[in-house]
């Protein structure tokens, strides 16, 4: 199908399905990242950050939490940056709620990721730093507690990048998995030279660093089980990760996007033990076999058959690639055939998510663009800093079709992009974007793709289970579509989204059914649902329909 | 800093040396892009396409470019154009392939790397691409073949690669797992040359390597103009930056030949010898500049070690008979050679040299069957039938 061919989909003829608007400014952001640099160029600054979107207070909108970075050695300020935690007031307006919340670390902020550790119903917040790492407990009146010392969660002082919460042994707790980047220090520092330009040194300068995984012991508190469950028998330079059940054996496993490294795809034995099977499994490496430096991993089902399909972005001269899941623990490079490498080459590659923009039954693309060499124009006139980033939509038909200069004006903002979230922040059934750029205001884009396809949003409620359902599979089934998702906690470039489950549905105007199988639970099945709504399925009970069409 | 403001100084003076020939503006987008200054070699390139719209090398640049920069379609239009301006341009097929399969076009890639295949066979990573290219389209069999010519020639990781996942969407978990294991044992020794660091594009080889290209370019296209002494300066710096490099010594060679200075030619053929001591040629060449500069029992042993070295190749017995006539000594073993050169290789210039043997030991019989057979072969040469009538009684 031609381009021109699908971009008279619904709505007005000729135009893209897919439009998103940046209204960053309509917002009341004033959020501005930081990086911390100096000029000394220490190696992790241009790995900026990632993003959080979660509903903090429970009002059934999505807030958002930006990572922030913090004064490096050599730099000095009068006031600390901190992280930011915005609420959602409705109607794409937001608060800076930051201090009343108590959750303004100033530590230096990489990754995160969100889940109820405690299944108290309130959402907790992980922060994976350099430095110590933070676990801020949610008290349920609008504040945070730090509790990371109780619950032994600091995990040193590693150069931190992703992190997921997860049941790793179906007891209904969700156990935490941390990604940590390579083994750094002040003292191993390095910088290199670039045909007389400074430029910041890469990860195989530095030695290989092992992931942490912490198990929950339901009392607020956690044990390493990094040693026993097979995690740090292997080591890599982890950046995104992701956990899903990739091989659909009930039990969620995890998968580790290394810099420069063969990606990492943790097996899950089904009690918490894990084996490390990612070149068998075909993911380690892109086609030609080469190691590439993964950035972020994001994971869905964009054929639909049933299958969880991961996606990788990378460094420049790479592709950003897309692993399509075969079903018999083998993936295939499809990034290519698939198009789905379109626009990817001539960019670092970073955040990166699978999000039905247009409704119409299948996930699209987003991948957030900008180079990691903030002088790179200096030697290299084939990328840029800043750039565009990338919508590639999704044809239906297992490949995609780059729409980047046809679905609006928030895709012609040229930042050095890195963390991305995707959620529906104004509950209007359409999946907009959040987008952490390093060294300045961040990038929200309102999806405004033409209204006409049905979609249903599902909220999962654990009862013996995790809380928020984080691990479950979830399939919707339309008349002759058939869509498969699973709620996550932590994915893409070291950001969370994705706790409450978006489907597209097209013209389909009823929802057949919905079977939801939880992790170390049963399977819950729902028949005959309405469609534009937004549905919570409690575990073992009826469905509670959570807000009228928008 | 230096090498890269050097290399661009080599550019700059070809441009004032020869500012309407393309070659010159060919040569500097190559600097430009080499130095990933795209844009600056895009507009060199199209200068030189105004001057010579059959400028192969230019599409091809132009190819390299587009590819950089994800344009894969135009990329492959790109060396299609470079395919129309010079069939035989080595590398123009495979890049279009190597565009076809970035943008999702397998298929269409397997008849450009067939064709770079006729025109180059036996190239290595032409058998990966092709590898790749049936992964792609699910023929795993032929994948399998084509990663199997390629590890055959050299095992890389690519091909192991490709060969571990073939494997396993055939079901053959054990050849899969047996080439996982050869793709971690040669990725892992790959890891260990690298080292830290040194993947960056900012190392000093890097940046060497560029230069050496570019003294070597112009070097060629001085010397094919006939500005020896710039083309001598180039090949000098040349095998200044690469004292392993043989292309810019063999240019040497034969400038410092046809200029009479043949000490300076022993030299190059010297180091030539010590750097690739059975490569014959350079033996033969030694033989030939010593006996131009009288030594004569150092040219006849360097011409025997040509001869050991390819025994059955014509061109150790020619350079020896050559050399023996040029000293007028051991003329019977002259003629023992030149007729094993005739019988390796019957050509009338060969023919026309053992009858210079028969002369010198006043064989005139033999001289004379000897032209004739050469007359023979090349009715038309002139020189030849005047050459062969002197030997006439009479005459």
């Amino acid at each position: 199908m031609g381009l021109l061919a699908v971009c008279a989909g619904p709505g007005v003829a000729g135009e893209c399905p897919i439009q998103l608007r940046d209204v960053t400014r309509e917002t009341g952001i004033t959020f501005v990242h930081t990086d911390g640099s100096s000029g000394r160029r220490y190696m992790f600054e241009p790995m900026s950050a990632g993003v959080a979107l979660f509903d903090y207070d429970g009002d059934g909108d999505t807030d958002i939490y930006f990572l922030n970075g913090a004064p490096l050695k050599g730099t000095s300020v009068d006031v600390p940056p901190t992280n930011a935690l915005y609420r959602n007031e409705g109607g794409f307006r937001f608060t800076d709620v930051t201090r009343e919340a108590g959750v303004g670390d100033t530590g230096y902020g990489l990754g995160v990721a969100v889940g109820d550790y405690d299944n108290d119903g309130r959402l907790d917040l992980y922060l994976n730093n350099y430095g110590p790492n933070v676990l801020y407990r949610n008290n349920g009146d609008g504040t945070f507690t730090d509790v990371t010392r109780q619950a032994g969660v600091a995990n040193g002082n590693e150069v931190g990048a992703g992190a997921n919460f997860l049941d790793i042994d179906k007891d209904g707790r969700l156990d935490l998995f941390v990604s940590n980047y390579i083994a750094w220090s002040y003292d191993s520092h390095i910088v290199h030279n670039r045909t007389g330009h400074s430029v910041y040194s890469g990860p195989r300068d530095y030695p290989k660093n092992r992931n942490a995984l912490y198990r929950n012991n339901g009392d607020g508190t956690f044990t390493d089980v990094t040693a026993d469950s097979g995690i740090g028998a292997h080591e890599g330079a982890g950046m995104g990760t992701v956990c899903g059940d990739y091989d659909n054996d009930g039990d969620t496993d995890i998968i580790v996007g290394n810099d420069d490294w063969g990606n990492s795809l943790f097996r899950n034995d089904g009690a918490g033990r894990f084996d490390e099977v990612g070149l068998a499994a075909g993911i380690a490496y892109d086609l030609a076999g080469g190691a590439q430096s993964s950035m972020g991993v994001a994971c869905a089902d964009y054929d639909n058959d049933g299958w969880l399909d991961f996606h990788v972005t990378s460094y420049q001269h790479e592709l950003a690639t897309l692993y399509r899941n075969l079903g018999n623990g083998l993936f295939e490079d499809v990034t290519r055939v698939s198009r789905a490498q379109a626009g990817t080459l001539p960019h670092v590659t970073w955040g990166n998510g699978f999000a039905d923009f247009d409704n119409d039954g299948d996930r699209d693309l987003f991948i957030a663009c900008g180079h990691l060499q903030d002088n790179v124009e200096l030697y290299d006139d084939s990328t840029s800093y800043h750039a565009r980033n990338l919508v590639l939509m999704n044809t239906g038909d297992g490949k995609f079709v780059n729409v980047s200069d046809q679905c609006g004006d928030g895709l012609a903002v040229k930042a050095s992009s890195r963390g991305a979230g995707f959620d529906d922040l104004d509950n209007d059934g359409r999946i907009d974007v959040v987008i952490l750029n390093s060294r300045r205001e961040p990038t929200i884009l309102r999806n405004e793709s033409p209204r006409g396809n049905h979609w249903i949003q599902i909220l999962l409620r654990g009862a013996k289970t995790n809380r928020d359902g984080v691990g479950a599979h979830v399939t919707v089934v339309a008349g002759d579509l058939a869509q498969l998702d699973e709620v996550h906690s932590g994915q893409g470039y070291q950001s969370h989204y994705g706790l409450r489950l978006h489907f597209g549905l097209g013209r389909r105007d009823r929802v057949d059914r919905i079977e939801v199988r939880w992790v170390g639970g049963g399977t819950d099945v729902v028949e005959n649902v309405a469609v534009d709504q937004r549905l919570m399925i409690v575990e073992g009970a009826n469905p509670r329909a959570l807000g009228p069409k928008p | 800093m230096a090498l890269k403001a050097e290399a661009f100084e080599v550019g700059r003076q070809l441009i004032e040396d020869f500012p309407q020939d393309p070659e010159a503006m060919a040569l500097m987008a190559s600097v430009c892009n080499q130095y990933d200054q795209t844009a600056e070699a895009v507009t060199w390139w199209q200068k030189c396409l105004e001057r010579n719209p059959r400028h192969a090398g230019a599409y091809h640049g132009l190819g390299t470019v587009a590819l950089t920069k994800g344009e894969n379609e135009k990329a492959a239009e790109l060396w299609r154009k470079a395919q129309e301006a010079d069939p035989d341009l080595p590398g123009a097929y495979r890049g279009c392939a190597v565009a076809l399969l970035l943008s999702g076009n397998p298929d269409q890639a397997i008849v450009e790397l067939e064709k770079e295949m006729k025109l180059s066979p036996g190239r290595r990573e032409d058998y990966v691409l092709l590898g790749q290219a049936h992964l792609q389209l699910q023929a795993y069999e032929k994948a399998v073949e084509n990663y199997e010519k390629a590890i055959a020639i050299r095992p890389d990781p690519t091909a192991c690669y490709g060969l571990a996942t073939a494997y396993a969407r055939l079901g053959r978990h054990d050849k899969a797992a047996e080439y996982r294991a050869r793709f971690e044992q040669v990725e892992a020794k790959q890891d260990r040359l690298f080292g830290a660091g040194d993947r960056t594009a900012d190392n000093r080889a890097v940046a060497v390597q560029i230069l050496i290209r570019t003294h070597a370019g112009a070097g060629r296209m001085y010397y094919a103009r006939g500005r020896l002494e710039q083309a001598e300066r180039h090949g000098r710096r040349v095998a200044a930056l690469d004292p392993k490099d043989q292309a810019s010594r063999q240019v040497l060679v034969d400038l410092y030949t046809r200029a009479g200075r043949a000490q300076e030619a022993l030299e190059m053929c010297r180091q030539l010898q010590e750097i690739d001591p059975a490569n014959p040629t350079y033996h033969l060449n030694a033989g030939f500049v010593l006996g131009r500069l009288g030594q004569f029992d150092a040219a006849e042993e360097a011409v025997w070690k040509g001869i050991r070295l390819a025994p059955a190749q014509p061109t150790g017995y020619r350079a020896l008979v050559q050399v023996l006539l040029l000293a007028n000594r051991h003329l019977s073993q002259a003629g023992a050679a030149a007729r094993k050169l005739v019988e390796l290789e019957p050509t009338a210039g060969n023919l026309t040299l053992l009858g210079e043997v028969y002369l010198r030991t006043g064989d005139l019989a033999g001289a004379r069957a000897a032209l004739k057979q050469a007359c023979e072969l090349e009715p038309g040469n002139e020189t030849l039938r005047k050459a062969y009538e002197r030997l006439q009684p009479g005459e």
